[in-house]
């Protein structure tokens, strides 16, 4: 499995090349290459977890090798470990979901080839993100995602797009310029680049106490920038619901959570150390800000009709869960923040992609301009509503499970009061929902949109098989879905009382320096 | 003992069948509708006398385990069957409710038949987070129902489902610090409840009563029903918010008040103290209400208080009073509702202004909703009599005058209101806007439920020894003949079961109180035969029929005529009352309005801080920054 780690960076890359190259003349081809090289990932990820789950566990490091001989020399270190594989998988399967939708919803844009490759180096970032084993590599393929989500966000080319993007360029600016100052000051007082090594010093205690602060706040700052935490949150309501309806998907559903989450959790636990002198004071940043994300973003997403924006304060406080759950620093915490992670990419994606479909149908984002939209879009009504009830919290969907995971981690972890904050927010996101399931799908159907139709199957159907995602995920307890997340979580954390995972981690990357 | 899955598998395969089956089939929607209610019922009732457990893994992860593990036991057994019974008539009667209308039946079998699974299932289960995963199942499905039935019925649907999704979060919190702090195993709870003694048992204690009384409709949490009853069918308020709803909910309060924990004094004090106040609180807004399916709403929330009054005084009397009542209740409740539903399909109106004088054209509708408001009103010798008059001696027994009256009053008040029901939409003179009015539009299945209701409404109160002696007393550990086992939490009423000194049981036909409904039926029927005869003798000869006028006009029925609408406006003028009353008409008093009231305005300091200007959003990420940096110096 060692040697196909690459591919997960290079096809992406490839494609995009391809669909630049190929824009005058035959901008057919984007779009298949795009589909191909997502299905492709989407193949590669499902056969490392087959090939995990039948061997010991989802492992894997691949290096570029410049100067021969010994590794670790300038080159590019890739490390698959199961906390990785999930979101290879995760970016895999929305991605390819997001391309079929896109395929007839661009129809309205100029430029489609343009579309395809940045989507395809989004892709390509954010894979390259979750496999990165050093941290300047971390930060090139941040960057790579991020500059690509820019121009995404702008893709409309209208004033409030070119805005929005402005917006979350300076912020994201603020961001990338506060993690590679991070690099820095680790680079400097280390030497080392490679994760694992500098998590080895910080652990044998090499390391300043000076620097490791200094690095760690500029690493919440910076990729809590990215992963929208609250008060690094601003950039998202603007950004999200500017982008064309399959990119807010991405950017909801997946890059707030692979370059933010992902990047946080590795950094975190396996450099900083989570169980180091500054564990206890990073949980209580982790605790403090997740439950004033969970419920600002929730108290936001009450006020709001423009339904692409509510869904944007609701990301917000769905990533406030996951930091919350991550915060708990016990095993069933972070795999409950990631499992949470993984349903609300697959519940927030589905209802990005169908407040485009809605969009596409009634002409308006306004909530209290639609209503009945069951009677004339049956499809997308049912996958809407699956989603909701998703996001909501509802049994037997994902969303119930992933919450109730993370209010048990919170109550063992001693936490009663974060665990009170995440209920509340919990049940005003299901009052939230409940009102965009009746302004838009139910009650009386406006007489404009009387003659309405619902669109096209291929926009339809990614919609209904992410909503039947979010059904199975509920449902799948007794496959063995408890063993996928578990290995993730189990990656950055172990059950046991004393970490060792960082420990492991670090043997796998050591192995591979040894590789001949 | 693989049996105990019939009544959750059977009503929810039909019912995912008949989701995916294609619309047109409405013969085949409506014949597996009923057939599955019919087979439900079925297995419930074979099912009557059968104890047992049965147990599969399912889930157990990082101190969380959930097996899917069922119990039948004598509480949950007829529960079971009676859940089937209504659902059964409530599908017999939507078959009527659809006939030559359009409108898929199929979606509202689907969710009936999938609500009825959750219904069996929180019923039977015996690992706490399995009752929660069935408990919102049916929260679920009361939403799918209002929100996909009628288009009037989004909005309270939406109120539905956020006033109960906070109830049920309460279930999920509270079972969780069971879970965690004991056990998740019902069984393994039941035989060593928690003390209620110290605050974090008081604590989940508090957090499941809040869940049962959001399902149930007690006050303050009530306001979803009224909400929802003015604009979802009839059925569906029959069914959910008129049974199954306080089934479930008095279900989980009289388990986790008998089962589950020994509450203190204060707490029992405290259920005593809303039972009572949404007794008067809700008949007193259900007197002043215009529209009939929100006046029975606010009867459905004021009849939950005599069951909340009669399991807090923890006296064997009063729990199984407060359990009868919730079987009453929910038999004419859901009668008043479907007659309301029956009267709105052939008239086309609620409105207590608009209806009159239908007591010739709907003879059935009459005769069944005439039963049933005798027997909400508590008159002997109907069911509703039976129950309250166990609460009633409850109440003596616990020595709590002030329940009584007010269990009293609420019954008089309950009989008012209803007087006004009967005439404004029976009596007096027919409006002219009723004349093509006639019963029976919906076929057989309509007039068919409700006089099967009415039927039991006599017979339970009748012969109410019978589900007293074999079913509800043994779901207190109550066994025929007056000994008593189990129920060790349970204070018992020496003076309802025994003689003074409290260890010879008296010889009473079951010990319950003072209630002899055999007795007290002969003597009234005597009593009634004996008017009748007089009444007779007298008016024989003064029978006389000519046209009415009025001041020398000849009659006009539409001008002449004084709908019970202003019956008891004056109720609105009444010191304390009436300000009260304007309150909560305001919705000053409602849990759902007063939490929007609240959040506004941090909603709006929220987004007023979104100034949208990059200089400001930088600020913060600065300031952010350096309080992280901080905090971490700080350690």
């Amino acid at each position: 499995m060692v040697d196909i780690i690459p591919l997960f960076v290079l096809i992406p890359l490839g494609a995009a090349f391809v669909c630049l190259l190929a824009k005058k003349k035959l901008p057919a081809a984007a779009p298949t290459v795009s589909l191909a090289s997502a299905l492709a990932l989407l193949a590669m990820a499902v056969a490392c977890h087959v090939e995990g789950a039948s061997g010991a566990s989802i492992a894997g490091a691949w290096s570029l090798e410049l100067h021969g001989g010994v590794a670790f020399i300038p080159g590019i270190a890739l490390v698959l470990d199961g906390l990785s594989a999930i979101f290879l998988l995760l970016v895999a399967l929305v991605s390819s979901v997001v391309i079929v939708f896109g395929l007839r919803y661009m129809d309205s844009y100029d430029g489609r080839p343009l579309y395809y490759a940045l989507l395809n180096l989004l892709i390509a970032g954010m894979n390259g993100a979750v496999l990165a084993g050093d941290l300047f590599n971390l930060y090139v393929f941040i960057e790579i995602a991020s500059i690509a989500s820019y121009a995404l966000v702008a893709f409309g080319t209208g004033g409030h797009e070119i805005e929005a993007a402005f917006k979350y360029l300076m912020l994201g600016a603020v961001a990338s310029a506060s993690i590679l100052i991070g690099v820095g000051i680790l680079y400097a007082s280390t030497g080392l680049l490679n994760m694992a090594d500098i998590g080895a010093m910080v652990a044998a205690g090499n390391v300043s106490e000076g620097a490791l602060l200094a690095a760690a706040a500029l690493f919440l700052g910076g990729l809590g920038l990215k992963a929208a935490m609250m008060p690094f949150h601003a950039w998202l309501p603007d950004a999200h619901p500017s982008a064309p309806a399959p990119i807010s998907a991405m950017l909801s559903g997946l890059l707030i959570k692979t370059l933010g989450i992902y990047a946080l959790v590795r950094i975190l636990y396996v450099v900083i150390g989570m169980d180091g002198p500054l564990g206890g004071s990073l949980q209580t940043i982790l605790l403090v800000l997740g439950c004033v994300s969970m419920l600002g973003g929730v108290l936001l997403g009450l006020g709001q009709t423009d339904f692409k924006r509510l869904l944007a304060y609701h990301s917000i406080s769905q990533m406030g869960f996951v930091l919350v759950a991550l915060g708990a620093n016990t095993w069933l915490g972070v795999a409950a923040g990631l499992f949470h992670a993984v349903n609300h990419a697959l519940f927030k994606g589905a209802l990005f992609l169908s407040a485009g479909s809605i969009e596409r149908i009634t002409g308006t984002r306004d909530l209290s301009k639609m209503g009945g939209l069951a009677k004339v879009a049956p499809m997308t009504a049912v996958g809407t509503a699956g989603a909701a009830l998703s996001i909501a919290g509802v049994p037997p969907f994902n969303g119930f499970w992933s919450k109730l995971l993370i209010l048990i981690a919170l109550f063992q972890a001693g936490l009663p009061v974060v665990a009170a904050a995440a209920a509340i927010t919990a049940v005003l996101t299901l009052v939230c929902f409940t009102k965009v399931q009746r302004k838009a799908l139910f009650g009386k159907l406006p007489d404009r949109l009387a003659t309405a139709k619902d669109v096209p199957l291929s926009m339809s159907m990614p919609v209904l098989l992410l909503a039947l995602l979010c059904l199975l995920g509920g449902l799948m307890w007794p496959l063995g879905l408890d063993d996928v997340i578990g290995d993730a979580a189990a990656a950055v954390r172990t059950d046991a009382e004393t970490n060792d995972a960082p420990a492991s981690y670090r043997k796998l990357v050591h192995d591979l320096g040894r590789k001949p | 003992m693989d049996n105990l899955l019939l009544p959750i598998v059977i009503p929810g395969a039909v019912g995912l069948l008949v989701l995916f089956l294609p619309a047109r089939m409405r013969a085949l929607h409506l014949l597996l509708g009923i057939g599955g209610a019919l087979a439900t019922f079925g297995a419930g009732a074979l099912l009557i006398d059968t104890r047992g457990a049965v147990s599969w893994p399912w889930m157990d992860l990082g101190g969380l385990q959930l097996d899917f593990a069922l119990k039948m036991d004598a509480f949950s057994s007829w529960a079971v069957a009676f859940t089937g019974l209504m659902a059964v008539l409530t599908a017999a009667y939507g078959a009527g409710w659809f006939r030559g209308k359009g409108g898929a039946p199929g979606r509202y079998y689907a969710w009936l038949l999938l609500a009825t699974a959750g219904a069996c299932g929180v019923l039977l289960a015996d690992n706490l987070l399995l009752l929660v995963l069935f408990w919102e199942l049916v929260t679920l499905m009361l939403f799918l129902l209002a929100a996909t039935g009628r288009e009037e019925g989004a909005p309270g649907a939406a109120k539905a489902f956020g006033v109960l999704g906070l109830g049920d979060m309460a279930l999920l919190v509270g079972v969780v610090l069971i879970g965690l702090d004991r056990t998740w195993s019902i069984s393994e709870l039941a035989a060593s409840p928690l003390i209620a003694d110290q605050a974090s048992y008081v604590l989940m204690y508090v957090l499941l009563l809040v869940a049962a009384m959001a399902k149930a409709g007690a006050m303050p949490l009530h306001s979803w029903i009224p909400t929802m009853a003015t604009g979802t069918h009839a059925s569906v308020m029959a069914f959910l918010p008129g049974a199954v709803d306080k089934i479930l909910g008095i279900y989980l309060l009289a388990r986790i008040s008998l089962d589950w924990f020994v509450p203190g004094d204060g707490l029992r004090l405290a259920v005593m103290t809303i039972g009572a106040l949404t007794i008067l609180g809700a008949v007193f807004m259900a007197m002043i209400q215009h529209d009939l399916r929100r006046l029975l709403s606010f009867h459905a929330v004021s009849q939950v208080g005599y069951m909340l009054l009669g399991i807090g005084t923890g006296t064997i009397i009063g729990v199984v009073g407060g359990l009868f009542h919730m079987l009453n209740n929910a038999i004419y409740k859901a009668c008043l509702f479907l007659g309301a539903g029956s009267i709105e399909r052939e008239t086309g109106t609620m409105d207590l202004g608009r209806l009159g004088g239908l007591v010739r054209v709907m003879p059935l509708t009459f005769g069944a909703m005439f039963v049933a408001a005798l027997a909400i009103s508590g008159i002997p010798p109907l069911n509703g009599f039976a129950s309250k008059w166990l609460i009633y001696e409850a109440c003596v027994a616990a020595e709590m005058p002030l329940f009584l009256i007010a269990a009293l009053f609420g019954s008089a008040l309950t009989l008012a209101s209803f007087v006004k029901v009967l005439h404004s939409v029976f009596w007096g003179p027919k409006p002219t806007e009723m004349d093509g009015v006639r019963e029976g539009g919906g076929g057989i299945g309509m007039p068919l439920a409700m006089v099967t209701l009415a039927g039991l409404c006599i017979l339970l109160g009748v012969f109410a020894a019978w589900p007293l002696d074999n079913y509800i007393g043994p779901a207190v550990g109550l066994e025929a003949g007056g000994a008593v086992t189990g129920a060790a939490t349970l204070e018992g009423n020496p003076a309802a079961w025994s003689d003074v000194d409290g260890t010879e049981p008296v010889d009473r036909p079951y010990p319950l109180g003072t209630l002899e409904p055999l007795l007290l039926t002969g003597l009234l029927a005597v009593g009634v035969l004996v008017l009748l005869l007089l009444a007779h003798a007298g008016q024989m000869r003064m029978r006389r029929v000519r046209p009415v006028f009025v001041g020398g006009q000849p009659f006009d029925r539409d001008e002449n005529r004084f709908p019970g609408t202003e019956f008891y406006r004056t109720v609105q003028d009444l010191p304390a009352v009436g300000p009260a009353l304007r309150l909560g008409a305001s919705g000053q008093l409602d849990p759902y309005e007063a939490a929007q009231r609240a959040g506004t305005p941090a909603v709006r300091v929220l987004r007023r801080l979104h100034s949208g200007l990059v200089r400001d959003y930088l600020f913060w990420c600065l300031l952010g920054i350096a309080v992280v940096i901080a905090v971490l110096i700080g350690s």
